[in-house]
């Protein structure tokens, strides 16, 4: 059964013509990392809005956990945390009573809470600052501050809306790293991003979602494979003249020059083998210098699918 | 409609948890709701002690001071008129302060720090996180029209005298009028675009602050205030 099961969501606002969600549905298993893909405008903050009962459907539903979230927001919220868009710190706290009380919501006792406020700022990396007023921190420091404040109460399911835009490389790192260390534990982790490179590194699988509709879904592997023409091999060939002749039994062939007596030849086709492209370059009588493959990049599909109109 | 269909017909797994998980929210709703409390209550008092005092007490210091008694001492207003300011400026404070303590924290928490977010996603529904705004303000109002009290011994002339004073009236101004003023806060908070709070307080306020508060004095002080403006 799946952790998050959305059907057929809808949301129209009061007052505009278009739906901002027109029939979404996805599911995400427990313990995967589920990624949220589109365009601005496209309705991924409007859907991550409902699945956190935020936002009022007007049709369809969202299961997460066993709960549905429009029938009962508050069992809902307490399996779920959630990482914004844009910084929502308590402004009037310290660092660590930001973690304090927010466990204190979630009807964890004074000791208890202590202990894992301490224990996140640890594993945080903000040891020290934990008297700190907010205002005071970094952008990159908020965001820690931000992602330890929602692992306080265990949350089963955690949403992230573009964790990363804004922050420096190192930043991005400690959180892909965080990341992958929840996913490792088990926690179920739903994400929005426009940084596609993100997104393969990190998504198991995940939904392209523009104008309220969700235009693919799939593995970022199987996403790729979309691209007509984007797949196959690229061989650096050491030999006097053009390689393609020697290559053509196995698919499309492009060759170009590479200077110093090589070629670079690509050839096209999902399932090339890479055996058989060396033993035919070298019956050509080419050395093999080089040899990988090629997969489009999800940034190529992305804007395969959605066009290069700007929002 | 389309939702409460297709609701019915995943529903099927969920009903047997279901009773045990009611009654669990129901504990975790009233812990949330005592711990946003909390958190109010140590900013107010703990974190912002200095600004909560200043924000509260400096006007009504200086309408006593400057109406009860300056102006009785050159002979611009009768020397009872402190009294029959006192039960204004006690009224004035209490809705005052809760209107803005509902209000202004909303406005900013809505538009520039997005703080709301956060405590929608506490455990508890929408609802009740306005209830717990109302009765979080009106404590705040409540402290601080009795704070006035001694102040008022001491500025007034005549210091405070409670005399005929109904105590039940005086229980009854003490919490409504601040849970008006923090309900009225609430509506001004979460419907007002925070670009246009300043318009709307002035408009809002001058008519409550020469109307409202005022008619919500003592019965004494109010047939007071009758003789006096008769004058």
């Amino acid at each position: 059964m799946p952790i998050i099961d959305v059907a057929d969501l809808r949301k129209r606002y009061a007052g505009a013509g278009q739906e901002a969600v027109a029939g979404v549905s996805f599911q995400v298993q427990e313990g995967e990392v589920f990624g949220l893909l589109g365009p601005n405008g496209a309705g991924k903050t409007t859907t991550i809005g409902t699945m956190t009962t935020r936002v009022r459907p007007t049709g369809g539903h969202v299961i997460v956990d066993g709960v549905d979230v429009v029938a009962d927001p508050v069992a809902a919220k307490l399996r779920i945390a959630v990482v914004p868009q844009r910084p929502n710190l308590d402004r009037s706290l310290s660092a660590l009573e930001n973690l304090t009380f927010h466990a204190a919501y979630f009807g964890f006792g004074r000791r208890e809470r202590n202990r894992r406020a301490r224990e996140m700022l640890a594993r945080f990396g903000l040891e020290g600052r934990g008297d700190d007023r907010v205002d005071e921190y970094s952008g990159g420091m908020a965001q820690r501050l931000i992602i330890a404040r929602a692992l306080m109460h265990d949350p089963r399911v955690l949403f992230l809306d573009e964790p990363t835009t804004g922050l420096d490389p190192q930043s991005r790192l400690f959180l892909w790293d965080q990341i992958e260390q929840l996913k490792a534990r088990g926690v179920t982790l739903l994400l929005t991003t426009h940084d596609m490179a993100e997104a393969d590194r990190l998504c198991d699988r995940m939904a392209i979602v523009d104008h309220g509709k969700v235009i693919a879904s799939d593995t970022p592997r199987g996403l790729r494979r979309l691209l007509p023409g984007a797949e196959g091999l690229e061989l650096t060939l050491a030999v006097a003249q053009d390689p393609s002749s020697a290559l053509d039994a196995l698919g499309e062939v492009e060759v170009e020059p590479g200077g110093n007596g090589t070629w670079k030849a690509r050839v096209y086709g999902s399932d090339v083998p890479p055996g058989g492209a060396i033993a035919a370059a070298e019956a050509g009588g080419a050395r093999v210098l080089d040899l990988r493959r090629i997969e489009g990049t999800l940034e190529d599909v992305f804007v395969h699918l959605t066009g290069r109109d700007l929002r | 409609m389309s939702a409460e269909s297709t609701t019915t017909t995943t529903a099927p797994p969920a009903p047997a948890p279901a009773p045990s998980r009611t009654t669990n929210t129901r504990a975790a709703q009233l812990q949330a709701f005592l711990a946003l409390c909390e958190r109010d209550f140590w900013v107010a008092f703990r974190r912002q002690l200095g600004s909560f005092l200043a924000q509260t007490l400096l006007q009504p210091i200086f309408y006593l001071f400057i109406f009860g008694r300056v102006l009785p001492e050159i002979g611009a207003a009768g020397q009872g008129y402190g009294t029959l300011l006192l039960p204004g400026i006690i009224a004035l404070t209490l809705f005052l302060t809760a209107l803005q303590n509902t209000s202004l924290p909303l406005v900013i928490e809505f538009s520039y720090t997005k703080e709301i977010e956060d405590r929608l996603l506490a455990p508890l529904p929408a609802a009740l996180i306005g209830v717990q705004k109302v009765v979080v303000a009106a404590v705040r109002g409540i402290v601080g029209a009795l704070m006035i009290l001694p102040l008022a011994a001491v500025i007034l002339p005549g210091g405070v005298e409670f005399g005929d004073i109904s105590w039940l009236g005086f229980v009854a101004v003490m919490l409504i009028g601040p849970l008006a003023g923090a309900a009225v806060g609430l509506v001004l908070g979460t419907a007002v675009d925070a670009r246009q709070i300043n318009v709307v307080f002035a408009v809002v306020l001058t008519p409550l602050l020469f109307t409202g508060p005022r008619s919500i004095h003592g019965r004494r002080s109010t047939r007071c205030a009758g003789s006096r403006s008769s004058r």
